[in-house]
């Protein structure tokens, strides 16, 4: 094994490896700035270039981008609400909501320490876990698919805190938006009212870009007089302290995250995007910090908003551990069976064939040179992450400087673009302008809107799976409650629809009935009090 | 703001090193661009340049129907990138996706007839319009070169019990509706190449429980799963799982074996029947176009199917080469849609 | 514990009102939708499956948030007046006491240190013409890019909506082309992204 390392060390220290990392690197940090362009549309631009490569530095442009791609997209979403990326939706609302407290750079160092110690454990996992690990994934079949996208959207139940209903109606919406298009059964039109652009169902990255960013540009420009929230500055300078001393602080949070991310990672076809919003649920749901608001006061009031900002700061390294996690050990199936973990390594794989690399178990016995240049690309990308992420967190807080005015000018013109991109057409950018209004509409009904993004995504996956267990079958349901996997999966998705609805129930009924008490403690009046507050239905 | 200079120049910085990046990897790819170039025969390049002068006008637009990442796309940018070196301008691959490929071809269709929008027409063109997705076929175009063409595949898991395609048809045949299949959504090209199959040997089409993916790639997951029985993708799609002998190819359905498998015995080796199931790939361009512009483009085709590069790339990538010129590729447009839709007619997947 | 109190509340409860008959209305409608597209066998429900179990849901949710906010405003009710008469026992417990907690619960007030920022917003019927140029424009942009141009459309849309927000006419101009050129050269040039030319094309 070091000897395999030693002559890897040689491929990864050539001169043009350390460029085209470095080139990659900066390449894939600005594409993820930019809303509406994935690492995926990045790493299809890479691809043309990756034919006058050598092997080794091909895969370092493609594996280095996709590392810094991923965290960038955390930058508009905090910044300007406008997630990058899928996987950075799950928390856009904790991002933003850190930077209008102030606490913007402290938000993004989180992320971007997270995000390189996710990426660093999911570089481990690659290593060493992969054939196990792959072999465990090829067993997976629709069925398990199935509950692991179900498991993905009883995220939502989570992320809606307060009230789980819209949020429900909020998921709802989403996976109605996702039917739209032809379907997976018959290739029947549906919700397309005859346009044919529509074939094509709707664009997460349109319905994000504007369920964020336009909703939140409308609700500024139509705001009152005095309304409108003034955005404290973000200094980037001396936020690095404070970040590490979250991390540490979150340390328990971030193994969580890439231990889900690693594992989620690894299932061919789930991916980065489903590990996010898997780990956001899972910290969510078992955060010990108590949300404050039973102190009373000014001073009680600040305290409740300093407990809301930490379990944001907790969430945060949670999902952003395991999107990076999720991005190298999709890499797990890839390299093992040649089975494509998610639309970058897709990509990957025709760039290695054409490459004279076979993905697979050759490429263990035959070619370990390139495995262990592999292996050290990973991790080489993930520690540049660190200080080219942080020059970005510090440029990026200039975007607060420029005024509001001309901010929101440019905030709807990289959106236009950014629409545009995806599919060089006008009706991704119809369809953010809709979504603008719907996201509009549905903060000021107090509907949460990651819940949307998250059908939209999981939509299409929960039902394809869904559909294709029952054609395989016959109509035999049985097959998706019997098979071992299943049922550990079904056990998490029970627990997880459970936990939030019932600890927020006790949660709620005991305060009624501590601020009774306190109320009554003073007073005779107490002891004929009222019933105890109905249980909710 | 006396305060802004030193922030002024981080952000300054990094623009200027995004600047660089970009700048260097288009400098990649241009110097690349232009070695590639070399090893086609010069004096040819411009033989083909001299057919019309006028020819282009700026940068050309190559139209794919699929989206990017995918074999289609992979295929669209190398010869993009070859001839954008041959042609002298830049070319750039527009992804129009959605609808199996109404869209992107669709507006092909609707291109100014100028030759600077082209585009990569796939095998769908044919099969949409009998699904009645859409009113346009092969006839609203002017094809310009075929470039590609792959046989479909049989494929199952390592461990299955058949060893040709003679004792899985007669499986299927005595125990139907047990079998089931996968490679591609309900009405793709794979799915057609089973029915075609099935109707070929008599056996009905419903006796094999077909089971929609979002193409080959997830429904080869589901073979090694155990979730399907067998597959109809392409072999080269095939390629990593039946290299790493988690699946074993059964038969090609063509008249001829695949180069790139040359241990796969063709259907009617087996079976004596000469059906025959392909894809393929050509690049065309809207109706009313420039005889001259047609006759130019096809001829820089003709050198990048001819070129070690092209070649190179399709046979790592498991997919197979075959030229056409814009004659016989019309032509091919035109008979594949009849008899594409004549297996779609019996299988009842035409409106 | 005062008027303005009350109405708030029951603000909150029209509103959730309103979002459950919505919701409701919208599953009634996909219901039907759902179960018009074609069968893949007879009994055996294909593309319509998803819709109506989506539509079944709304109108599950959407009842049960209406008949929840229905039952919390009672409750509150029952629970304000019960600590309004445990306060009763004890009048030196003022109420103000008692408000404090609803307070802390209200939207966090802004930060007022290190304030950089410009207020963008109007009073009055400026507030709804201001959405009006943001949506106007960019529906304008989908309509003209094609025949104008991208780097016309677009230093159009942003100089309109800059200076809708009250910036100086000339910060809006400037804003304006210097965005559009600068994504035009990002996109076009570096990414690769054609973007419509208009009437500048052949430049």
């Amino acid at each position: 094994m070091i000897e395999n390392f030693q002559g890897a060390l040689t491929l990864v220290a050539d001169p043009t490896t350390i460029l085209v990392v470095l080139l990659a690197g900066v390449f894939g940090l600005v594409i993820g700035s930019l809303p509406g362009m994935t690492a995926t549309l990045a790493a299809a631009l890479l691809v043309p270039f990756t034919f006058f490569l050598e092997p080794v530095p091909a895969i370092a442009a493609i594996i280095t981008m996709s590392a810094m791609t991923i965290f960038a997209g955390d930058i508009p979403s905090a910044l300007l609400r406008i997630p990058g990326t899928p996987s950075s939706a799950a928390y856009t609302e904790d991002a933003f909501a850190l930077t209008r407290r102030g606490k913007g750079a402290l938000g993004l160092g989180v992320s971007l320490v997270a995000s390189v110690i996710g990426g660093l454990v999911g570089s481990v996992v690659l290593i060493f876990v992969s054939p196990v690990l792959g072999e465990f994934a090829l067993r997976f079949t629709s069925y398990e698919y199935f509950w692991v996208a179900v498991l993905g959207l009883t995220a939502a139940v989570i992320v809606s805190r307060g009230s789980q209903l819209k949020g429900g109606i909020a998921l709802m919406a989403g996976l109605l938006i996702s039917t739209v298009g032809l379907d997976v059964t018959l290739g029947h039109p549906r919700f397309t009212f005859g346009e044919e652009q529509l074939y094509r169902g709707v664009d997460f990255i349109a319905a994000m870009i504007g369920l964020f960013g336009l909703s939140e540009v409308l609700r500024a420009v139509t705001a009152r007089k005095g309304e409108s929230m003034p955005i404290p500055r973000v200094d980037g300078a001396g936020a690095i302290r404070p970040t590490f001393r979250a991390v540490w602080r979150n340390r328990g949070r971030i193994a969580t995250g890439s231990g889900i991310g690693g594992v989620v990672g690894a299932l061919p076809g789930a991916g980065a995007d489903i590990a996010a919003w898997i780990a956001y649920a899972v910290t969510r749901a078992t955060s010990r910090i108590r949300p404050g608001g039973a102190s009373t006061g000014a001073e009680g009031a600040e305290e409740a908003r300093d407990a809301e900002d930490d379990r944001r700061v907790e969430a945060i390294s949670g999902a952003a551990s395991a999107n990076n996690a999720g991005i190298a050990s999709a890499y797990v199936p890839t390299l093992a069976f040649g089975i494509p973990g998610d639309t970058i390594t897709a990509i990957l794989i025709g760039v290695l064939l054409v490459k004279g690399i076979t993905p697979g178990p050759d490429l263990f016995l035959y070619q370990t040179d390139t495995l262990y240049a592999l292996y050290l690309l990973f991790i080489v990308a993930n520690l540049l992450l660190l200080p080219l992420g942080f020059l970005l967190i510090r440029a990026s807080g200039f975007v607060l400087r420029i005024p509001r005015s001309v901010l929101m000018g440019l905030i709807v013109a990289i959106s236009i673009c950014g629409a545009f991109a995806i599919n060089n057409g006008y009706l991704e950018v119809g369809l953010m302008v809709a979504f603008g209004i719907l996201g509009y509409l549905f903060e000021k009904g107090g509907i949460p809107l990651a819940p949307v993004v998250l059908g939209i995504v999981l939509g299409p996956i929960v039902e394809r799976n869904f559909m294709q267990s029952v054609i395989k079958t016959n109509w035999d349901l049985t097959q998706f409650f019997t098979r071992p996997i299943s049922a550990v999966l079904i056990v998490l998705v029970v627990l997880a629809i459970a936990s939030a609805p019932l600890t927020g129930w006790l949660g709620r009924r005991s305060a009624r009935a501590a601020e009774l008490r306190a109320a009554g403690a003073g007073g005779p009046g107490a002891a004929d009090g009222p019933d105890a507050p109905g249980p909710l239905p | 703001m006396t305060r802004t200079a030193r922030p002024a120049r981080t952000r300054s910085l990094l623009r200027g090193l995004a600047g660089t990046a970009a700048l260097a990897l288009v400098a990649a790819g241009c110097s690349g661009g232009g070695g590639s170039a070399e090893s086609v025969d010069d004096d040819a390049v411009q033989a083909c340049n001299d057919i019309n002068t006028e020819y282009p006008s700026g940068p050309i637009e190559l139209i794919v129907p699929w989206a990017a990442g995918g074999g289609t796309d992979g295929v669209a940018r190398l010869i993009g990138d070859q001839l954008s070196g041959q042609i002298g301008t830049s070319i750039n691959v527009v992804n129009r996706t959605g609808g199996s490929g109404v869209v992107g071809h669709q507006a092909m269709v609707d291109a100014a007839p100028d030759g600077q929008t082209v585009g990569l027409v796939t095998v769908e063109i044919g099969m949409m319009h009998h699904q009645g997705l859409t009113d346009i076929s092969g006839e609203d175009l002017t094809a310009i070169s075929q470039m590609n063409e792959d046989g479909a595949g049989i494929t199952v898991a390592a461990d299955a019990e058949w060893e040709n395609a003679e004792e899985l048809l007669t499986h299927i045949e005595e125990n139907p509706g047990e079998v089931t299949a996968s490679g591609t959504g309900q009405g793709g090209i794979w799915h057609l190449a089973l029915l075609g199959m099935l109707i070929d040997n008599d056996i009905p089409v419903d006796a094999v429980n077909f089971v929609p993916s979002e193409g080959a790639a997830p429904a080869l997951q589901e073979l090694v799963a155990g979730g399907v029985d067998m597959t109809t993708n392409a072999l080269g799609e095939s390629k990593t799982m039946l290299d790493s002998e988690r699946a074993k190819a059964l038969a090609v359905m063509g008249t001829e074996r695949d180069p790139a498998f040359p241990d796969v015995e063709t259907l009617q080796e087996q079976t004596g029947s000469d059906y025959s199931m392909t894809v393929w790939r050509g690049i065309a361009g809207p109706l009313e176009m420039d005889p001259t512009v047609v006759e130019e483009l096809e001829c820089h085709l003709g050198l990048i199917a001819e070129s070690e590069e092209y070649n190179q790339f399709m046979t790592d990538s498991g997919l197979g080469v075959k030229y056409a010129g814009a004659e016989d590729f019309q032509t091919l447009m035109r008979e594949d849609d009849a008899a594409k839709g004549e297996v779609m007619e019996e299988a009842g997947l035409a409106e | 514990m005062t008027a303005q109190d009350t109405s708030s509340a029951a603000g909150a409860l029209r509103g959730n009102l309103v979002i459950g008959a919505v919701t409701v209305a919208v599953g009634a409608v996909v219901i039907p939708y759902g179960a018009s597209m074609p069968f893949i066998r007879e009994g055996i429900p294909g593309p319509g499956l998803f819709p109506m179990m989506i539509g079944g849901l709304l109108v599950l949710f959407g009842a049960l948030l209406a008949l929840t906010s229905v039952l919390a405003a009672r409750r509150e009710r029952r629970h304000r007046d019960a600590l309004a008469a445990a306060h009763a026992g004890e009048e030196s417990v003022p109420a103000a006491d008692a408000a404090a907690p609803a307070e802390g619960a209200a939207p966090e007030p802004a930060v007022i240190s290190s304030v950089i920022d410009t207020d963008v917003g109007s009073d009055g019927p400026r507030r709804w013409v201001n959405g009006a140029i943001l949506m106007g424009g960019i529906v304008f942009f989908v309509l003209f890019a094609e025949i104008l141009g991208f780097p016309l459309t677009m230093a159009l849309l942003v100089t309109a909506i800059v200076w809708s927000l009250r910036a100086r006419w000339w910060v809006a101009v400037l804003t304006g082309a210097a965005t559009s050129l600068a994504l035009w050269a990002m996109f076009e040039q570096v990414l690769m992204v054609q973007l419509p030319d208009g009437i500048l094309r052949g430049f």
